[in-house]
């Protein structure tokens, strides 16, 4: 186990370091000493347009939308008691896709298409919510079970949008199912969301602690479940449609960064959420800067890059630690 | 003796069938309580009842003299400890960090575990014999080894009254022995109390001065177990015959071969 302060710092690094990279990465160069230049005013006019209206938004978005899934990960996991839970695997982000894709069908596009993943989003948190509980109180596993089955519905709709649309609207929808960047301007809200969720889950993380080991092992030691559950579902669908508005579906991240954490450091929350949200931005940002730059000007869905790099890195720290 | 939990006219059931009607019972500060029954009477569905963690359908429980429902659930859980039947880990933790839990009701949403909470967690790791293994991973802890760690999370909590559900459960005999005798310490030093189901109707006798009998029709019977533990009532209870073999640490049960 690494010490929690060695872990925080070394990870406040990392993001560091991630986006500085993101930053000098592309087809125009701007060097470190440049950027510095850039922040303080100076730089010349081509610089700073890539500077300020393409490189930094979408570096600050790929950094939100990875602190965003990592962080609605960590919680979704305790919230279902399950660590193969995912930010998704309640259909929230089905339901962004079947909203956005059925709008990109027909023919929109911009702000209307980040209108629609959100509606969808939260469309898909309510039915969820209210399909749930329909009979009084309601446990992981109905909770489970009922947006599994409801993202299932919505891969099926999906399926279906795809197969009617036009092949020239195809290839925007397939990145957005993996997600992608490409149009992702202001990240000012995903911001806000992202502080906003961590301040309170940060509040709720010792209760976290008790409720990953059990519903009455919770109970039996104070920790006010009822209010508990509900909550938590709440703050890990808004973290994960304020993601999937700002990227689509990004697989991944929301999965194995708090997964990785808690095989590297235990599993107190309140070590494990900031660390989820500074890992998980790093490795979208670093994901992102190589989709843009591999294979440059031919960009990919950011998507394929998380689990390109995630993939092994998990590997490894699993076996290394025996499981 | 002040009394830490008390009953009134308590009526429990689960699923259709009645486990207690018009219980009045009397947990005072100094007792240990056993609570016995054949598989499905309804133990650990009372025992629940009675920490709170599901409704009764009628009567009163009384902690400390207040309804169990007005107490704030963290404060409650300051007074009462209840170790469950089965713990569940589906995510990797230390064995230190599982214990520790047990300090939440006395922590502040803010507060940190201090230097008093750790000496406390790892004392009771060293009071059920698990020195040394605050790093290790609970997935690397063999069953006994997992339920000590449980049972040092609630010596951690620091309650009045211990609610246990079969303690003993995967222990080894002479870690079943060392635990009953931790816990009936425990129960003599301050103004603690104790009630556990049990299956071990020895354990029962040797640590246990009261008894609760649960039929698993809605009769029980409650009282001092001297009087309670006899052949005629545990064969009744059980529907099976016992032997009672005296040995130099008091009464043994065993239970007779099937005709």
């Amino acid at each position: 186990m690494i010490r929690p302060p060695a872990l925080l710092a070394g990870l406040t690094l990392l993001s560091g370091t991630c986006l500085g990279a993101a930053l000098i990465s592309g087809s125009v160069n701007i060097s470190p000493a440049t950027l510095w230049a850039l922040m303080l005013g100076g730089g010349d006019t081509l610089q700073q347009t890539v500077f300020f209206e393409l490189r930094l938004p979408r570096a600050l978005s790929a950094f939100a939308v990875g602190g965003l899934l990592a962080l609605a990960g960590a919680l979704m996991q305790v919230l279902l008691r399950n660590p193969l839970a995912d930010p998704y695997i309640l259909g929230v982000s089905g339901g962004a896709a079947v909203a956005t894709l059925s709008a990109m069908l027909l023919g929109l596009s911009g702000a209307v298409l980040s209108g629609a993943a959100f509606g969808g989003a939260l469309f898909t948190m309510l039915l969820v919510f209210a399909l749930a509980r329909r009979r009084g109180s309601w446990t992981p596993v109905r909770l489970l079970l009922t947006g599994v089955v409801i993202s299932s519905g919505w891969a099926a709709l999906i399926g279906f949008i795809l197969a009617i649309s036009p092949d020239t609207t195809l290839r925007g929808m397939l990145f957005w199912l993996m997600g992608d960047l490409e149009f992702a301007a202001n990240p000012a809200e995903a911001w806000g969301v992202l502080a906003l969720g961590l301040a309170v889950a940060l509040t709720l993380a010792r209760d976290l602690n008790v409720l990953s080991r059990g519903d009455l092992q919770a109970r039996a030691l104070g920790v006010p479940v009822a209010a508990l559950f509900p909550l938590l579902y709440v703050i890990a669908s808004l973290l994960t449609a304020a993601a999937v508005t700002l990227a689509g579906a990004v697989g991944f991240v929301g999965l194995i960064v708090p997964h990785l954490l808690r095989l590297v450091a235990g599993g107190d929350h309140r070590i494990l959420l900031p660390g989820a949200v500074l890992l998980g931005g790093s490795l979208l940002t670093a994901a992102d800067t190589l989709a843009r730059t591999l294979l440059a000007p031919q960009q990919l869905p950011v998507g394929v890059l998380t689990a390109l790099l995630g993939v092994p890195v998990f590997l490894y720290l699993l076996n290394r630690r025996g499981g | 003796m002040s009394v830490l939990l008390e009953t009134r006219g308590l009526s429990v059931s689960i699923a259709g069938k009645t486990v207690c009607r018009g219980l009045d019972l009397v947990i005072a500060a100094g007792q240990r309580w056993a609570l016995l029954g054949p598989n499905g009477a309804g133990k650990t569905t009372l025992l629940h009842t009675l920490t709170g963690l599901r409704p009764a359908e009628g009567g009163a429980i009384l902690i400390k003299g207040q309804p169990l429902a007005t107490w704030k659930p963290k404060e409650l859980a300051r007074v009462l400890g209840t170790l469950l039947q089965n713990q569940d880990d589906p995510f990797p933790s230390t064995v230190l960090e599982t214990v520790m839990i047990g300090r939440h009701p006395h922590l502040g949403r803010w507060q940190w575990e201090g230097e008093a909470d750790y000496r406390q967690a790892t004392a009771a790791l060293a009071a059920v014999d698990l020195a040394g293994f605050e790093t290790r991973l609970i997935g690397t802890l063999s069953g006994g080894e997992r339920r000590r760690v449980a049972l040092a999370a609630v010596l951690c909590q620091n309650p009045a009254l211990f609610a246990l559900d079969e303690p003993t459960n995967h222990l080894d005999l002479h870690h079943q022995t060392a635990v009953m005798a931790l816990f009936a310490a425990q129960t003599r030093q301050a103004a603690r109390a104790l009630v556990m189901v049990l299956h071990d109707l020895t354990a029962a006798a040797r640590y246990c001065d009261h008894v609760l009998l649960i039929y698993g029709n809605g009769a029980t019977r409650a009282g001092a177990a001297a009087e309670l533990l006899n052949e005629e009532n545990l064969q009744g209870l059980y529907g099976h015959r016992l032997h009672r073999l005296r040995g130099p640490d008091g009464d043994a049960w065993v239970p007779a071969m099937p005709p």
